[in-house]
């Protein structure tokens, strides 16, 4: 009993916990957490380590010594906002189910966990309460705004010439027109539609992503807080961490 | 892929078999049975993966066996039907599902079976059985926990033989651990064995009594006696002296309860020294070499013909020495009750009367009347045989005139009654003859098929003379070898050895041996001195010892620069607070105190760049405040 005992200690000790989380991880959805544990032991494996994190579960049959070993599982999480990982627990019944054995882990490292994204039947059109639309867009199409005239080099589609303005010169002269679908947008936080807080967030985590899905630029703007308009991955994640935090202070 | 749950069921079997193996001679018929066909049936079902027999069925069975053998326990019969009801017991398990919880059952009552096994059999095959019982029950219950936990219900082999491993290492380990706990536990004075076997247990040793005729045949018995370490002797030699029998009560020789006061002595001659080691028996009469003149080590005392008569306990395995010497003789100053030795029974048949006055006619003296009557012997050719034994109303008139085979019981009789009609005063006495060397123990081994019996004749002048009529059988020669020939005598013999010292070592390790193995530790503990030798001995161990010493404490405490020094502070300490605080190759100072709040490790990390990369090494008062900001985490 004494041997069991020191070998179920052994095989607990010098065991690393750690989690890699996605970057995105969405209020209440379903998430892909990894469960990482390193057997720091020089000579001897590890059996049954059961890790547990935030309600999460998962087993490893076996760690080899010196090594890691990975398990993802899937998490929901809830509460928008930063969050810790903070109690981490493994657990072992190796070697002979008589006893269980626990080491704890308190991990300080953070996590955003964004609104669940909900659709709040903004139509896709511009103008609507609640979203402001940038002066000039400089992006080129053909349903826009027109940005400025220039000559007809013979590329342009001829319904874009400016018959009035050809007349009036030796050539012709064509209307340059702002895309309307890449027309950027800016998110006013005060003037979304949902009534309440929650729900305010999860709209606009919602917008903000089809928007950039629709390889139109987001803006927002919340208080005293303005970022401007990008499609790039890095500004949506930019933008989905504000709206994580945003009323949490 | 290997499933565990076939691992499990294989392991099972193998301890069930290893619990039950050791006692399985020792049970009922009934119980051997009921063992082997469930474990056959076992098997298929487990096979088949189907039990055909109901749970309640199986439970009523259990009921049923327990009370038929438990109905047969009594005071003097304890041992053997519990042993019964945990074969039985286990029997039905067999039948059932392997369940974590059968299994477990399973391995309790092999495991209580197994230790049941040593109420009935001291041998060393018990060890055996246990440190393969323990192997497979460690195996067995790291399996089982993989199995319970559910994480995985198939182990690849590589796997497989990483656990098996760790398992085995387990048993393994624990093993030094035994024999230290052998040691250290403490031991009743009077052991359990004992107890439970006071009585109706076989017991090895010769008879007390003499009665030809009784049966027709003897036991060829194996079993072993006693031991004897001594050094090798001649076979004429190896007579071992155990009881004198000097009293015909009707057909049989007895012991007379009345000790004559005789004055005996036995000649100077060929010492032999033997430390005995008897089988627990329950005779009071200690066997030695003839003729033995003192026995130490146990509490006996000496009669006048040579008998030492154990006062101690009955059956507790002692070992006590003896000195022998080898003398044919046993000399008498004064006289000897004449009478009573002379003293023959009723009804002595008219041929031996006529034999034996026949024989005084040709001799003048005792001593010469003695060696007619051997001559006697020969001439009527008289064998030597265990089987088809005189049984008539006078088996000594059978076995002299008509039959003319029997064993020494009949050559003795038959002689010393002969010398008693004659006027000469005889009696019997009973041991062993023979003995088979073990080379390997450097002891005679003395087996119950030995027992003999010879006797004495005392003639005037001289004393008590050994003969031993046997002798004068035609074939006596062909007995002799009686332990095998060949490879099977040495495996035999090498398996008595290892016996052999398991009961020096474990057997006969009492509370008494416990108290001196503790004594002699702490004796030498205080006495400890050094020799000459052990001087040298020192200085050829001692520095390679210390320059080890030296290059692990190097290792663990080399020079390190106050840069380093207090960098390992200063993470030590992080560590102690942030667990999770990372720090390595791919992690730097920066990130490190990036991942966690606190303002003293920022202060620290800031300050330390700046005073330690730079081309300069660190100064003091800068090893003070880095310190001092470490002190503040």
């Amino acid at each position: 009993m004494a041997i069991s005992g020191v070998f179920g200690w052994l095989n607990i000790r010098r065991i690393e916990f750690s989690v890699e989380l996605p970057d995105e991880i969405y209020d209440g959805r379903d998430t892909l957490v990894t469960i990482r544990l390193e057997n720091r032991k020089k000579f001897i494996p590890s059996f049954l380590i059961r890790a547990e994190f935030t309600g999460v579960r998962t087993g490893f049959t076996m760690i080899p010594r010196n090594s890691v070993e990975k398990a993802a599982v899937s998490a929901k999480i809830h509460g928008r906002g930063i969050k810790k990982i903070g109690e981490a627990t493994i657990a072992s019944c190796f070697p002979i189910n008589f006893f269980i054995r626990y080491k704890k882990f308190i991990i300080t490292e953070e996590y955003v966990v964004f609104p669940a994204p909900r659709d709040c039947n903004v139509p896709p059109g511009l103008g609507q309460k609640g979203l402001l639309r940038e002066p000039f867009s400089r992006v080129k199409g053909s349903d826009g705004d027109v940005l400025k005239i220039i000559d007809y080099t013979g590329n342009e589609p001829l319904k874009l010439i400016h018959w009035r303005l050809s007349a009036k010169h030796e050539g012709f002269k064509v209307k340059e027109m702002a895309s309307s679908a890449n027309e950027p947008v800016i998110l006013d936080l005060e003037c979304l539609p949902g009534g309440s807080l929650e729900r305010v967030v999860s709209c606009g985590a919602f917008l903000v992503n089809r928007f950039i899905r629709q390889n139109r630029p987001v803006g927002l703007k919340s208080g005293t807080v303005f970022i401007s308009p990008d499609t790039s991955r890095t500004h949506r994640l930019k933008l989905l961490t504000q709206l994580a935090v945003y009323g949490k202070n | 892929m290997v499933k565990i749950k076939t691992i499990l069921t294989i392991l099972i079997y193998c301890i069930c078999i290893l619990g039950v193996a050791p006692v399985f001679l020792y049970l009922d018929v009934i119980c051997r049975l009921i063992f082997v066909t469930s474990l056959i049936a076992g098997i298929i079902f487990d096979r088949k993966g189907r039990h055909y027999i109901h749970g309640l069925a199986l439970t009523i069975l259990s009921i049923v066996f327990f009370f038929y053998y438990a109905l047969r326990i009594s005071s003097d019969n304890l041992v053997s039907p519990a042993i019964n009801i945990l074969v039985t017991l286990l029997s039905v398990r067999l039948l059932t599902e392997k369940t974590g919880r059968n299994c477990m059952q399973i391995a309790v009552l092999s495991l209580f079976t197994l230790a049941g096994s040593s109420l009935v059999n001291l041998g060393i095959t018990f060890l055996l059985h246990l440190v393969l019982f323990l192997l497979c029950i460690a195996v067995f219950l790291v399996f089982q926990t993989f199995y319970a936990t559910g994480i995985n219900t198939a182990i690849c082999v590589p796997d497989l033989k990483k656990i098996a491993a760790t398992a085995l290492s387990m048993p393994l380990i624990s093993l030094p651990l035994m024999l230290v706990f052998f040691m250290i536990i403490p031991r009743t004075e009077y052991p359990l064995w004992n107890f439970l076997n006071s009585s109706g247990q076989k017991v090895t040793g010769f008879s007390e009594k003499v009665q030809p005729g009784s049966s027709t045949g003897v036991s060829e018995s194996k079993n072993v006696v006693f031991r004897a370490q001594s050094r090798r002797l001649a076979d004429k030699d190896l007579y071992w002296r155990g009881i004198v029998l000097d009293t015909m009560e009707g057909k049989t020789w007895v012991r007379s309860s009345v000790r004559e006061h005789e004055n005996t002595f036995v000649e100077k001659g060929s010492t032999v020294h033997q430390t005995i080691f008897p089988e627990p028996n329950t005779s009071p009469y200690l066997p030695a070499l003839n003729l033995p003149v003192n026995i130490s080590g146990v509490q006996a005392g000496r009669d006048p013909d040579y008998t030492f008569v154990r006062r101690q306990s009955r059956q507790k395995r002692v070992k006590y020495d003896s000195v022998s010497v080898l003398a044919d003789f046993i000399g008498i100053h004064g006289r000897i009750n004449k009478e009573h030795y002379l003293r023959t029974p009723a009804g002595t048949s008219r041929r031996i009367m006529s034999l034996a006055q026949k024989i005084s006619l040709e001799g003048t003296t005792d001593e010469e009347k003695v060696m007619r009557l051997g001559q006697d012997f020969v001439t009527r050719k008289l064998s030597y045989t265990n089987n088809d034994l005189p049984r008539s109303e006078d088996p000594i008139d059978e076995f002299l005139f008509s039959n003319k085979a029997g064993n020494c019981e009949f050559f003795a009789t038959s002689f010393a009654q002969l010398l008693r009609v004659m006027g000469i005063p005889s009696r019997l006495v009973g041991g062993y003859y023979g003995g088979t060397y073990n080379d390997m123990g450097g002891y005679y081994l003395v087996t119950e098929d030995m027992a003999h019996v010879w006797l004495e004749a005392y003639v005037d002048g001289k004393g008590w003379l050994m003969i031993d009529p046997s002798r004068f059988a035609t074939n006596y020669a062909q007995r002799e070898n009686r332990f095998g020939t060949g490879l099977f005598k040495d495996v035999r013999l090498m398996m008595d050895a290892l016996g052999y010292y398991w009961n020096q070592t474990v057997i006969s390790y009492d509370l008494e041996k416990q108290v001196q193995v503790l004594k002699k530790t702490n004796d030498a503990v205080r006495g400890l001195r050094f020799s000459f030798e052990s001087r040298k001995l020192i200085y050829f161990v001692f520095p390679p010892f210390l320059c080890l010493l030296f290059i692990i404490l190097r290792k663990k405490f080399r020079y390190t620069s106050l840069e380093e020094k207090i960098l390992r502070t200063f993470i030590k300490k992080l560590r102690q607070k942030y667990p999770d605080a990372r720090y390595g190759p791919d992690t730097g100072l920066h990130d490190m105190v990036k991942s966690i709040d606190d303002p003293a490790a920022r202060q620290f990390v800031e300050y330390y760049a700046g005073v330690v990369y730079r081309d300069r090494k660190l100064k003091r008062n800068e090893y003070d405040r880095l310190r001092e900001l470490a002190d503040r985490i």
